[in-house]
């Protein structure tokens, strides 16, 4: 995935998320990144250190949580939790499945220093 | 130190744009499909082998990425088919932007409209453009493990073509194998055979189109 336009567009949903006058407070942008958004953490970081040093916001941090595949089965409604990618039900082997999370790509939450 | 909750997806912007075109797709009776691949799979071949099998009875217009030249857009001209070539000019995919902007430029009024990606297995896979379903094409040549290998994009993907069957008797490619290992990853994926060299399967496939674009 494009770890660069990933820092982009996160630049810019925090600087319209955040009055202008707080963006230099920011000290941490929280994300969700699933394993199925096909997304490298280190590469993320490099891109989003290299693109903060042009914004009001250049010592904020990017913190990751990477989230697991999620999967249902529809068949025995069991959820099996992991990080490879296995889409089929480890206790009953149906394929009949439905992802219920690690397709996440998100910015959770925006920690602001005080004044 | 405050915490402010923002919940918002990085795609967002994206796949605002994909939703209004899903939209004007569904008013105008367009049925889209967005044709992945690694390069050199087959993708411009499928377009000019269905234009054999449907041009005459559905109308169809293409949009096609590349990073550089439009050696694609040409050869879909030649057919007769209205198409636009989108130069991204080292962007490796297609997002909803590019796509708007381009189907604001073609002309015709198709039934079915083909949007051809930027050759590459891994980042097209996350961007939506607005079709109705997006075509993985695995071409033979490539090795049947490429299913587990490229997870996301077998994952996000309706339809598997297997293109270029008729190299089998000179690749070490399991169709078998390559067939089990995309459905492992999606069950739901629906698999055609095809050789857009040799014409075989591609009636097939071409009904499927046809099916979908009457629903």
């Amino acid at each position: 995935m494009h770890e660069t336009t990933v820092a982009a567009n996160i630049i810019d949903i925090v600087r319209n998320s955040i009055p202008s006058g707080d963006l230099a407070k920011i000290a941490a942008i929280r994300l969700k990144v699933g394993l199925l958004a096909n997304v490298m953490k280190d590469s993320l970081l490099f891109s989003f250190n290299s693109l903060k040093e042009n914004t009001p916001f250049p010592s904020a941090i990017l913190e990751i949580n990477e989230m697991p595949l999620i999967i249902k089965c529809l068949d025995c409604e069991k959820e099996n939790t992991g990080n490879d990618f296995i889409f089929c039900c480890p206790a009953c082997r149906s394929t009949h499945i439905e992802v219920t999370g690690g397709d996440e790509l998100s910015i959770s939450e925006i920690i602001i220093n005080p004044d | 130190m405050s915490t402010i909750t923002v919940e918002r997806k990085i795609l967002e912007k994206n796949d605002i744009i994909a939703g209004q075109l899903r939209e004007e797709f569904n008013s105008k009776g367009i049925f889209v499909v967005n044709p992945l691949s690694s390069p050199g799979a087959g993708k411009t071949s499928l377009i000019e082998k269905l234009s054999g099998c449907l041009n005459k009875k559905i109308n169809i217009s293409v949009i096609v990425g590349d990073l550089q030249t439009d050696n694609d857009a040409k050869r879909i001209d030649a057919l007769g088919i209205p198409v636009v070539q989108i130069i991204t000019n080292g962007a490796c995919h297609l997002d909803a932007n590019l796509v708007r902007d381009a189907y604001k430029e073609l002309k015709g009024k198709p039934e079915l409209l083909i949007i051809e990606n930027v050759g590459n297995l891994v980042c097209p896979a996350g961007f939506d453009l607005g079709e109705h379903y997006k075509i993985v094409l695995l071409s033979t040549t490539e090795g049947d493990d490429k299913p587990l290998k490229y997870p996301v994009v077998f994952r996000n993907s309706s339809v598997l073509l297997i293109n270029k069957t008729d190299l089998l008797p000179y690749v070490n490619c399991s169709i078998d194998t390559m067939k089990k290992n995309a459905l492992s990853v999606n069950p739901a994926l629906k698999i055609f055979e095809i050789s857009c060299f040799t014409g075989d399967g591609i009636n097939e496939f071409a009904q499927w189109l046809k099916d979908n674009i009457h629903r």
